[in-house]
C-alpha cells in the first residue's frame, strides 16, 4: 500500500493499515528506542507508547517533512517523557567542555555491536539522552537544552561525561577480553 | 595502534550497522490499547433508546429515587472496602495510590500505566541490585493484584537489600579495623568497600527511580483529572431529555368552574409530561439551560347533581354547545362528572449551580418559567356519554412561574448524565384569573443529558 493511502486509512482507524505501518516502521523505530532505553522491555515499552503517539496524532500531520522523521521525533519526544522525572536531567553543572574525547578506532572495531549498544544504555539516563541527541541523531545542544529543560552548558557537560563514561567502557572491556585471550592462550 | 577519533563518531558509525526487531508481543498490547480505545469512543444509537427506557422507568419509581443515591453510595462503599482488604493489613503510600489509581474511572489508562510501572520497576531493581533473589517478571501483569504485587515486591526488595549490604559494608570495616597493620588486607578491605559503596550508590539510584515511578502514577492521575477537566471545559454544550412528574393540588377552596360547586370532590390525574433542553456550561459550577416542555393537567369534579346544579349555566365557562343538546346529553344520569384538560408550552430559563461535582453532583437551580396555553377543553361525563361542552372562561392564554429546584446528577459515563431534580415553583402569574387554584406547584424532572 502506498504510504499516503496507508496514512489516510490509519486516520480512520482502520486496523490493517495500522498493523501495515507498524509492520514498515517497527524496527527502525525500535533500534531508536533501544538507544534510549536502559534495557530492551523498556524499549519495547517506549516503542508501544511512541505508536499509540502516532496512531493518535497522525491526522496532525501534515505531510510536510518526512513521515519517518515526524514518526522519529514522536518516539524521541516519548522516550524523553518516559525518562524526565523531574531533576533527573537538571542537575546543574556550570562547566563548559566541548572538547572531543578521542579513542582508538581499533578499540571500537574490535567491539561487539551488541556491547556498544549496552554501554550507551548503560549510561544515567541525564548522559544517555544527551549523547544520543547530539551524537545519534544530530540535535543541537540548544535543541537538546528545550526539550530536555536544561541549560545548554548542562547538555555540553553532560555530553562529555557520557563520552568520558562510554571510553572507559570500552576500554575496560576491550582490556577484559584481552586479558581472557591471553589466559586462553 | 589505529587512528584516533572522537567516540561519539565512531559509536555512531557503529550503530548505523544495528538491526533488531520488537518481540511480538508489543503489537499484541498496542493493538489492545487500540481497542480498548475504540471501544471507549463508540457510543450505540441504542444507548439513546435505553436512556428513554430509563427515564420511563425512572417515571414509575417517580419519588422513590432517592433510594437510588443510596444504592449508588452504598455501591461505592463496597468498593472500596473490598479493594482495600484485599491489600493486607499495611498500606505503604504507594500501595494508597495505587489502589486510587485502580480504582479510578479510566480503568484502561490505569491498567497499562500501572502495569508499564510495575514491569519497569521490578526490572530496575534486579539489574541495579545483582541479586539474584529478586524475581523478574518478563511476562505482561495481566491482573490489577499481579500489578500491586510487582509494584510492593520492588519496595520491598529495595529496602531489604540496602539493609543487608549496610551490614556487609559495616563487617568490611569491622575486618580492616581488626586487621592490623596487614597492607594487603586493608587494601582487599578498601577496595571491597568501595564496591559495596558502588552497589550501594546503586540501590539508593534503584530507589531514587521507584520513587519517580511514584511521581509517575501521581501524574498520570493528574494528567487523567486534568484531561477530564479539560473536556469538560472544550465541551460547554449539552442537551437532555425529560420526564417531569406533576402534582398540582388545588389548596384553597373553590372551583374553578362554578362557586356552587366548591364543595364538590375534586379528583387530579397524575400526569407525565416531557420536555427538552439545551445546556450551556459557564464554568466548573455554573450551567445555563432553556429549552420547552409540554406540560397538561386535568382534573375532574365528580358528584354534580344535574337537578341542583345546571350545568348549562356555569359561572367559569365558555360553552361551545346549546343548553338543549347538553341537556339531552345529560338528561339521563342522576350524578355528573365535570372534566377539565389544560395543556401549555412551557419555556423555562435556568442557572444551575454544581455544589458539589463529582460522580453525583449535587446543585440547585433557579429560574423563571414562561408558558402558552395550547389546550382547554371541559368535558361533562354522565353515566352513558362524555360531552365536550367549551373552555375555561377565566384562565389566562400565558403565566409565569419562578421555581427553585434541588440538582442531582449521576454520571452514567463521560457522555451521559442522569438528572433528578425535585422542583417547587411559585405562578406568579397564575393560571386563571380567579386565583383560585394554589400558587404552589411541585414537580420532580427525571432527565437524560448528552455532553458533546
Amino acid at each position: 500500500m502506498m504510504l499516503e493511502k496507508l496514512i489516510k486509512a490509519c486516520r480512520k482507524g482502520d486496523i490493517k493499515a495500522q498493523k501495515q505501518l507498524y509492520s514498515d516502521y517497527k524496527d527502525v523505530l525500535y533500534i531508536l528506542c533501544l538507544k534510549y532505553s536502559r534495557n530492551k522491555q523498556e524499549a519495547e515499552d517506549v516503542l508501544h507508547d511512541s505508536f499509540m503517539v502516532i496512531f493518535n496524532s497522525i491526522k496532525k500531520y501534515k505531510g510536510n517533512g518526512s513521515f519517518e522523521g515526524w514518526m522519529k521525533r514522536i518516539t524521541i519526544n516519548t522516550a524523553i517523557t518516559s525518562f524526565k522525572k523531574n531533576s533527573t536531567f537538571n542537575i546543574l553543572i556550570n562547566e563548559e567542555i566541548t572538547k572531543d574525547v578521542l579513542v582508538d578506532d581499533s578499540i571500537v572495531d574490535a567491539i561487539p555491536l551488541q556491547q556498544i549498544l549496552k554501554a550507551v544504555q548503560g549510561l544515567p539516563d541525564r548522559y544517555r539522552f544527551v549523547f544520543n541527541l547530539y551524537e545519534l541523531d544530530n540535535y543541537t545542544h540548544k535543541e537538546i537544552a528545550e526539550m530536555l529543560d536544561v541549560s545548554i552548558g548542562t547538555s555540553k557537560s553532560n555530553l562529555h561525561r557520557a563520552k568520558i563514561l562510554l571510553r572507559k567502557k570500552l576500554e575496560e572491556w576491550n582490556n577484559n577480553n584481552l586479558n581472557n585471550r591471553s589466559y586462553g592462550n | 595502534m589505529g587512528t584516533k577519533r572522537d567516540i561519539g563518531s565512531s559509536i555512531k558509525e557503529k550503530l548505523n550497522a544495528l538491526e533488531a526487531a520488537p518481540d511480538e508481543m508489543v503489537w499484541s498490547r498496542l493493538q489492545d490499547s487500540l481497542d480498548n480505545k475504540k471501544k471507549r469512543r463508540i457510543v450505540p444509537l441504542w444507548f439513546w433508546f435505553v436512556g428513554v427506557g430509563i427515564l420511563f422507568i425512572g417515571g414509575f419509581i417517580g419519588v422513590s429515587m432517592n433510594s437510588v443515591f443510596e444504592n449508588v453510595n452504598s455501591n461505592q462503599i463496597t468498593i472500596d472496602r473490598k479493594s482495600s482488604t484485599s491489600n493486607g493489613a499495611s498500606t505503604t503510600p504507594l500501595d494508597t495510590q495505587t489502589d486510587n489509581f485502580l480504582n479510578s474511572t479510566q480503568p484502561e489508562n490505569v491498567d497499562v500505566s500501572l502495569k508499564e510501572t510495575a514491569l519497569r520497576n521490578s526490572e530496575k531493581v534486579d539489574e541495579s541490585n545483582n541479586l539474584n533473589t529478586i524475581v523478574k517478571t518478563n511476562k505482561p501483569l495481566k491482573t490489577k493484584e499481579e500489578m500491586k504485587k510487582a509494584v510492593k515486591l520492588s519496595d520491598s526488595h529495595i529496602s531489604g537489600s540496602n539493609n543487608l549490604n549496610i551490614g556487609v559494608v559495616s563487617q568490611q570495616v569491622d575486618n580492616i579495623n581488626s586487621s592490623g597493620i596487614n597492607k594487603n588486607v586493608v587494601f582487599d578491605s578498601i577496595k571491597n568497600a568501595a564496591h559495596l559503596v558502588n552497589q550501594e550508590e546503586d540501590l539508593v539510584n534503584a530507589s531514587a527511580s521507584v520513587l519517580r515511578e511514584k511521581d509517575s502514577v501521581q501524574k498520570i492521575k493528574k494528567d487523567v483529572l486534568d484531561k477530564n477537566l479539560k473536556k469538560q471545559e472544550q465541551n460547554p454544550w449539552s442537551v437532555s431529555v425529560s420526564t417531569i412528574f406533576n402534582s398540582y393540588d388545588n389548596f384553597r377552596s373553590g372551583s374553578l368552574l362554578d362557586p356552587s360547586l366548591d364543595s364538590n370532590q375534586v379528583s387530579r390525574e397524575f400526569k407525565i409530561n416531557y420536555g427538552a433542553s439545551l445546556n450551556y456550561d459557564l464554568n466548573q459550577q455554573w450551567t445555563i439551560r432553556t429549552g420547552a416542555n409540554y406540560v397538561s393537567y386535568k382534573q375532574g369534579t365528580q358528584n354534580v347533581d344535574p337537578s341542583f346544579t345546571d350545568v348549562t349555566r356555569l359561572n367559569y365557562v365558555d360553552y361551545s354547545i346549546d343548553a338543549a343538546t347538553l341537556d339531552m346529553a345529560t338528561a339521563s344520569s342522576s350524578e355528573l362528572e365535570i372534566i377539565q384538560e389544560f395543556t401549555y408550552l412551557e419555556l423555562p430559563l435556568q442557572l444551575r449551580y454544581s455544589i458539589y461535582g463529582n460522580k453525583i453532583d449535587i446543585g440547585a437551580i433557579g429560574g423563571l418559567t414562561y408558558r402558552l396555553r395550547l389546550d382547554d377543553a371541559i368535558f361533562v361525563r354522565g353515566d352513558s356519554s362524555t360531552i365536550e361542552i367549551g373552555d375555561s372562561s377565566t384562565f389566562y392564554d400565558s403565566g409565569v412561574s419562578a421555581h427553585v429546584a434541588f440538582a442531582s446528577r449521576i454520571k452514567i459515563n463521560k457522555r451521559f448524565y442522569f438528572n433528578i431534580e425535585p422542583t417547587y415553583y411559585f405562578h406568579i402569574r397564575p393560571y386563571e384569573t380567579n386565583r383560585i387554584n394554589s400558587p404552589s406547584e411541585f414537580r420532580v424532572t427525571t432527565s437524560l443529558e448528552y455532553k458533546f
